[in-house]
C-alpha cells in the first residue's frame, strides 16, 4: 500500500477552518500577488485603519486569507522566516514590520441563531450579546497577548502587571495578584455564564445576572487601551486589527451592534470583516440616525470580482495547485507541479470531435439537421458537397451555412479554400466563423445531435468552471485526482497527466453535486433549485439552436429593484450569497441597443450538468421580468424567451462577435 | 417503477426474459466504489483490480453485463474494516468488557466504581484465541495497545493461571458459527475451576455462536452481534433492501461461480453469506466470490488460507 507520506490527494483539504497554522503557510497563496492592478495590498489589511470588508462567495478563500494574516500564522510564519527558534524580540520586530496584529474571531452560527425568543424581548438578547461579544473579543485579545508574554516578546514585567490588574479592574475583578490565567478564567467564567443561560432559557425560566454588564466597545476598545498605556512593546505602532468571519450569520441586529464598533473605530483599532456576497443584512448602527456607508466607513473587497477579472487568475490557480502538489512527496519527487500540465494547456475540441464520431455507426446524424434549411429530397446531394469526415466540425459549421442560406457548392469551396490557406474573402469569413466564432458552439451542437455529450476538461476550461472560486477549481482537481488515482494510476504518477475522460468525470460529477446541494440552502432552497435548474435548461436550449443564433448563451439581466416580493428578492440575494450566479462587475447592453442592465451568469460550475458553454462570451442576455423570476423559482420553465423557432429572423443573422471573458 | 425503467434479464441458457427494476449502472457503482476505497477503506484498490476481478464473470449465470453488476453491487455493500477501524474496535471491545464486567455484581460486591475496575484489572488475563500466527495473536497486539494495558494483563499459556486470576478473557476478530471457538476453548479450559470465569471477546458474534459457547460456561462480548442483515443473501438482508427483486439473482450468481471456488461451502464456511473484511485478512465466511484465489479466479479482497500441514516445509523448501 502506498504510504499517505508518499501519495495522498493534493487536493483533499480545503476548508480553512480546519486546517492548522502550518498547513495554512504550506498551501497560502496570496491572490494579491498575482493582480497588481487591484487596488489592495496585503500590507493594507495591517495598516489600513479604515474597516475592510471582504466578500466573495463559498470557497472563495475568504477564510484562508483571514487566517493566514491573524496573529497564530503570522507567529508561525515569523519563526519558519527565521529558520530558528524565533525569539520573543524577533516575533516583536517581524510584527511591527507587518504594522498591526490580527485577531481571527469565528463564532458559529448556531451559537449566534440562539440569542432570540424563549420570551425573552430582543432588547435583552441584544445587550446579552453585546456582553457576549465584548468577552469574546476579550478573550482573543488574551489569548495573544498571553502567547506573546511566554514567547519572551513582552518581556517589560511592571508593565505587564500594571496592565493585569487594570484588566481585571475592567472586568470587575479586583486582582490581588497580578496573573495573565487568572484574567483568562474571569473571562472564560463570564462566557460560561452566557453559554448556560442560552441553554437554560430554552427548557425553563431562567434569569441573566453577570456580575458586570460590558456594553458595546467596553472590553474590546478598553483593553487594547489599557494594554497601550503599561506595556511598551504594545504601544508601538501597531495597529489591532479584529477580524471576524462568516459575518453573513450575524443576525440583522447583531449586525447593527457590529456596524456601531466599526462606525466608530478608534485609532490603531480597527475590524476586518469576512462575508458572502449580500452577506450584510443591515447597514444601519445601534444609533438611530447612523449607518455605514462604503468609502465613508468601510472599504469593501469582493474576492469574486478580483478573481474572475483579472486574467492573472489562471496564474494564480497555478500557484495554489504547486503548493499542493510539491507537499505530496510523489509529485515532489518527479517534479510534477504545473497542474496546467497535469491537466492539460488547451481543449482540443477538433480531437474531441474527432472522438466523438468514431465507432459511431450512424456516423452522418449530424446531417439530418440540413432539414431545417433545405429539401429532404436534396439532402443526399447537399452531403456529397459538404461532406469532410476529417472533421466533423468543419461538417457542422458547412451545414450552418447551408441552413443558413448559403449555397452548398460555395460552402464546400469556401471550406477547401480556408484548408488550403487562401486568402478569399468567404476563406477569411470561413476561417472567422470556424476559429473565433462557432467551433465550441458547433461542438455543443454535434454532441446534441448525435445524443452525446461534449466533454469538460483541460486546465483553462477547470479555470471556467471554477468561476473565479478557489474553492471550485480545488474541488475540480480533487475529483479529477480522484478519478486518476482509481482509473489510471499510472498515467498520474508516471506521466503526471490526466487523461479528459476522467476530467470530465469530475467534471459532470462536481456539477451534478453542487446542483443537488441547493435544496439545503436555508430558507430558499427549493427556490433557488428551481431557478438554477430553469437557467440551466434555457441556455441548454440556446447551445440546442440549430441556427446558433445566440453562441454560447448563459447570461441573464433582471432590475431586482422592480421585484416587489420581498421574499423573491431575498431569494435572489441569496442565489448570489451562494454564487448560483454572479453579478457581472459591470453593467452592460443585454442586447446592442438597449440600456445598460445588471447582467448575471449563471455560475459555470453547472455547465457540465446542462451541457452548456464554460466560459461568459457576453452578447445576448436573457432578460427576465419581476413576473418571470416568480416563475423560474417556482416552478418548471425551460423555455428560452427568444422564439429559438426551426426558421431563422432576419434580424438574428446579425450577432456581434464578442470577445470571450 | 416505471415499466420502461425496467431490466430486461437473460438468464445466460434458455433466453428466457425477466424484468426487474434497475440496479444503478456500471459507471454509477464504479463511482461509488472509488468513493467508498478512497474515503473509507483507504486502499490502493483500483479500477484495474475491479476490472480483473469482473472479468472473473463470463456470463454462467445470467447476461455478461447484468452479472457485472450484481457483482459491484456486492462490492459497493463490502465492508472493510482498515487498521484505523480495528484499533476503534478494540477499544469498543474492551468498554462493553468493562461495562460487562462490572455489572457482575459477585464480582464486586460493595466496591465502588474505580475499586472495581483496578479489582477487574488485577483479577483478569488476556489470551488470544487460535494458534499463535493466527487472527487471534494479531489482535492481542492492537488491543494491548489501544487499552493501554500493562503486559501483566497478558498471559503466556492459558493453562498455567495463578490462583488469583479468576476471569480469563480470550481474544478473536470474529466468532460467527462459533463451532471453531469451542472446540479451542473446550480444549484450552477444561482444567479450570470452576471459579473461573471465561469471556471470549470478539469484534462480530452471532447469536447461533453465543448461545453455543455460553453451553460451554463462555461468555460471549463482542461490538456487534450481527443477525440476517449481515447475512447477503437472507430475507432481511440489508444488501437487498432496495433491490429486493434481485436478491435471488444475485443468490443464484454467487452460487454458480461460488460451488466452483469453494464447493463445500458455496457461500461462504458454513453458509456464512457475509461480506466483510479485515485490513489483515477476510474471514472464510464472506462469500468466497470476494476472496478466492486460484485457477481461474482473480480475488478483489485478498485472503489468507491458514496452511494446516505440510505448508510451512513447503514454503522454506522455495528457498533451499
Amino acid at each position: 500500500m502506498i504510504s499517505d507520506d508518499f501519495y495522498k490527494n493534493p487536493f483533499s483539504e480545503y476548508n480553512a477552518n480546519v486546517m492548522d497554522s502550518g498547513k495554512i503557510l504550506t498551501y497560502w497563496c496570496s491572490p494579491f500577488t498575482q493582480i497588481p492592478y487591484a487596488a489592495f495590498s496585503e500590507d493594507d489589511v495591517y495598516r489600513d485603519p479604515m474597516p475592510i470588508i471582504f466578500m466573495g462567495g463559498r470557497g472563495t478563500g475568504k477564510t484562508m486569507f483571514l487566517k493566514y494574516c491573524s496573529y497564530a500564522v503570522q507567529r508561525e510564519k515569523a519563526f519558519r522566516e527565521e529558520k530558528t527558534l524565533c525569539t520573543g524580540n524577533l516575533l516583536l520586530s517581524y510584527l511591527q514590520k507587518r504594522g498591526g496584529i490580527c485577531f481571527y474571531i469565528r463564532i458559529d452560527g448556531p451559537a449566534l441563531r440562539s440569542f432570540t425568543g424563549h420570551g425573552v424581548p430582543q432588547e435583552k438578547w441584544d445587550a446579552i450579546f453585546t456582553h457576549f461579544f465584548e468577552l469574546q473579543i476579550a478573550k482573543c485579545y488574551m489569548d495573544v497577548i498571553r502567547d506573546l508574554v511566554q514567547n519572551g516578546a513582552i518581556q517589560d514585567e511592571s508593565g505587564k502587571n500594571d496592565f493585569l490588574r487594570e484588566a481585571a479592574t475592567l472586568l470587575g475583578r479586583a486582582a490581588a495578584t497580578p496573573d495573565i490565567n487568572a484574567i483568562g478564567e474571569i473571562i472564560e467564567g463570564n462566557l460560561e455564564e452566557v453559554t448556560a443561560f442560552r441553554s437554560k432559557i430554552t427548557l425553563m425560566d431562567a434569569s441573566f445576572e453577570p456580575v458586570k454588564v460590558f456594553p458595546s466597545q467596553y472590553l474590546s476598545f478598553g483593553l487594547v487601551d489599557i494594554a497601550r498605556r503599561t506595556i511598551k512593546e504594545v504601544s508601538a505602532n501597531m495597529n489591532i486589527i479584529f477580524m471576524i468571519d462568516e459575518y453573513e450569520n450575524f443576525s440583522e441586529s447583531q449586525q447593527r451592534i457590529v456596524n456601531s464598533c466599526l462606525k466608530f473605530v478608534k485609532p490603531g483599532i480597527t475590524f476586518r470583516l469576512g462575508m458572502r456576497l449580500e452577506g450584510f443584512h443591515t447597514f444601519d448602527t445601534i444609533s438611530d440616525n447612523e449607518f455605514i456607508k462604503e468609502g465613508r466607513d468601510y472599504r469593501r473587497i469582493v474576492f469574486e470580482d478580483i478573481l474572475i477579472k483579472d486574467n492573472d487568475y489562471e496564474q494564480f490557480l497555478i500557484d495554489v495547485a504547486r503548493k499542493r502538489l510539491e507537499s505530496v512527496e510523489m509529485f515532489r519527487n518527479k517534479g510534477i507541479s504545473d497542474i496546467s500540465i497535469i491537466l492539460g494547456k488547451k481543449a482540443d475540441i477538433e480531437k474531441e470531435a474527432i472522438e466523438l464520431m468514431a465507432n459511431r455507426t450512424d456516423r452522418e446524424k449530424h446531417f439530418d439537421l440540413l432539414k431545417y434549411g433545405a429539401a429532404v429530397s436534396s439532402i443526399e446531394e447537399i452531403k456529397d458537397k459538404i461532406r469532410w469526415p476529417q472533421q466533423p466540425l468543419l461538417e457542422m459549421l458547412n451545414i450552418l451555412w447551408v441552413i443558413r442560406g448559403i449555397e452548398p457548392e460555395r460552402v464546400g469551396e469556401s471550406m477547401k479554400e480556408y484548408l488550403e490557406g487562401e486568402k478569399s474573402e468567404d476563406a477569411k469569413k470561413y476561417r472567422m466563423d470556424y476559429v473565433d466564432k462557432y467551433k465550441l458552439s458547433l461542438m455543443f451542437l454535434l454532441a446534441s445531435a448525435h445524443r452525446m455529450n461534449k466533454k469538460y476538461y483541460s486546465f483553462p476550461v477547470f479555470s471556467f468552471l471554477s468561476s473565479g472560486i478557489v474553492g471550485n477549481f480545488i474541488e475540480l482537481c480533487r475529483r479529477a485526482f480522484q478519478y486518476a488515482f482509481f482509473e489510471n494510476r499510472e498515467n498520474l504518477l508516471e506521466q503526471g497527466i490526466i487523461e479528459p475522460e476522467l476530467q470530465n468525470k469530475a467534471a459532470v460529477d462536481l456539477a451534478n453535486t453542487e446542483l443537488q446541494m441547493i435544496p439545503r440552502i436555508p430558507k430558499y432552497g427549493d427556490y433557488l433549485y428551481h431557478f438554477a435548474n430553469n437557467l440551466g435548461n434555457i441556455f441548454r436550449e440556446y447551445h440546442r439552436d440549430v441556427f446558433i443564433r445566440y453562441p454560447e448563451t448563459n447570461q441573464f439581466s433582471i432590475d431586482i429593484a422592480s421585484v416587489s416580493d420581498e421574499k423573491l428578492q431575498k431569494a435572489f440575494n441569496a442565489a448570489i450569497e451562494w454564487s448560483i450566479i454572479q453579478k457581472k462587475a459591470t453593467a452592460q447592453q443585454s442586447t446592442p441597443g438597449s440600456p445598460r442592465k445588471a447582467i448575471y451568469t449563471l455560475n459555470r460550475i453547472f455547465s457540465p450538468a446542462y451541457q452548456i458553454t464554460y466560459r461568459t462570451r457576453g452578447g445576448y442576455s436573457e432578460e427576465f421580468s419581476a413576473s418571470d423570476l416568480s416563475e423560474l423559482m417556482t416552478r418548471d420553465v425551460g423555455k428560452p424567451k427568444k422564439d429559438l423557432g426551426k426558421r431563422m429572423k432576419i434580424e438574428d443573422k446579425d450577432q456581434r462577435d464578442l470577445p470571450f471573458k | 417503477m416505471e415499466a420502461s425503467n425496467k431490466d430486461l434479464i437473460s438468464t445466460s441458457g434458455g433466453g428466457e426474459q425477466i424484468s426487474l427494476p434497475p440496479l444503478p449502472s456500471e459507471d454509477e457503482l464504479l463511482a461509488q466504489i472509488m468513493i467508498t476505497v478512497d474515503n473509507v477503506w483507504k486502499t490502493d484498490l483500483s479500477k484495474r483490480d475491479i476490472d480483473k476481478w469482473l472479468s472473473n464473470f463470463t456470463g454462467q449465470a445470467f447476461d455478461l453485463k447484468y452479472e457485472r453488476q450484481i457483482a459491484l453491487w456486492l462490492l459497493v455493500n463490502f465492508v472493510y474494516y482498515n487498521e484505523n477501524e480495528v484499533r476503534h474496535l478494540c477499544r469498543v471491545l474492551y468498554h462493553n468488557f468493562i461495562h460487562q464486567m462490572l455489572q457482575c455484581s459477585l464480582l464486586f460486591q460493595g466496591s465502588d466504581i474505580p475499586d472495581s475496575l483496578e479489582q477487574l484489572e488485577n483479577m483478569t488475563r488476556f489470551y488470544h484465541l487460535g494458534r499463535p500466527g493466527e487472527s487471534g495473536t494479531f489482535i492481542l497486539y492492537y488491543f494491548r495497545q489501544e487499552n493501554r494495558l500493562p503486559l501483566t494483563s497478558f498471559i503466556s499459556h492459558p493453562l498455567r493461571l495463578p490462583e488469583r486470576i479468576k476471569v480469563v478473557a480470550f481474544i478473536d476478530d470474529v466468532t460467527l458459527s462459533g463451532s471453531q471457538a469451542s472446540k479451542y476453548l473446550e480444549r484450552e479450559t477444561r482444567h479450570y475451576d470452576n471459579d473461573k470465569i471465561k469471556v471470549l471477546l470478539t469484534f462480530f458474534s452471532t447469536q447461533e455462536s453465543i448461545r453455543l459457547l455460553r453451553e460451554d460456561s463462555i461468555e460471549v462480548i463482542s461490538c456487534t452481534t450481527l443477525d440476517d442483515r449481515s447475512r447477503c443473501f437472507s430475507g432481511n438482508s440489508s444488501v437487498f433492501y432496495h433491490f429486493p427483486e434481485h436478491l435471488k439473482n444475485a443468490e443464484l450468481m454467487a452460487l454458480t461461480y461460488g460451488r466452483k471456488l469453494y464447493p463445500s461451502d458455496p457461500l461462504g464456511y458454513k453458509n456464512g453469506q457475509y461480506f466483510f473484511g479485515f485490513f489483515y485478512n477476510t474471514p472464510d465466511n464472506t462469500l468466497p466470490i470476494f476472496w478466492a484465489d486460484g485457477p481461474g479466479w482473480t480475488p478483489v479482497i485478498r485472503r489468507y488460507q491458514k496452511i494446516f500441514s505440510g505448508g510451512i516445509e513447503n514454503d522454506i523448501g522455495r528457498f533451499l
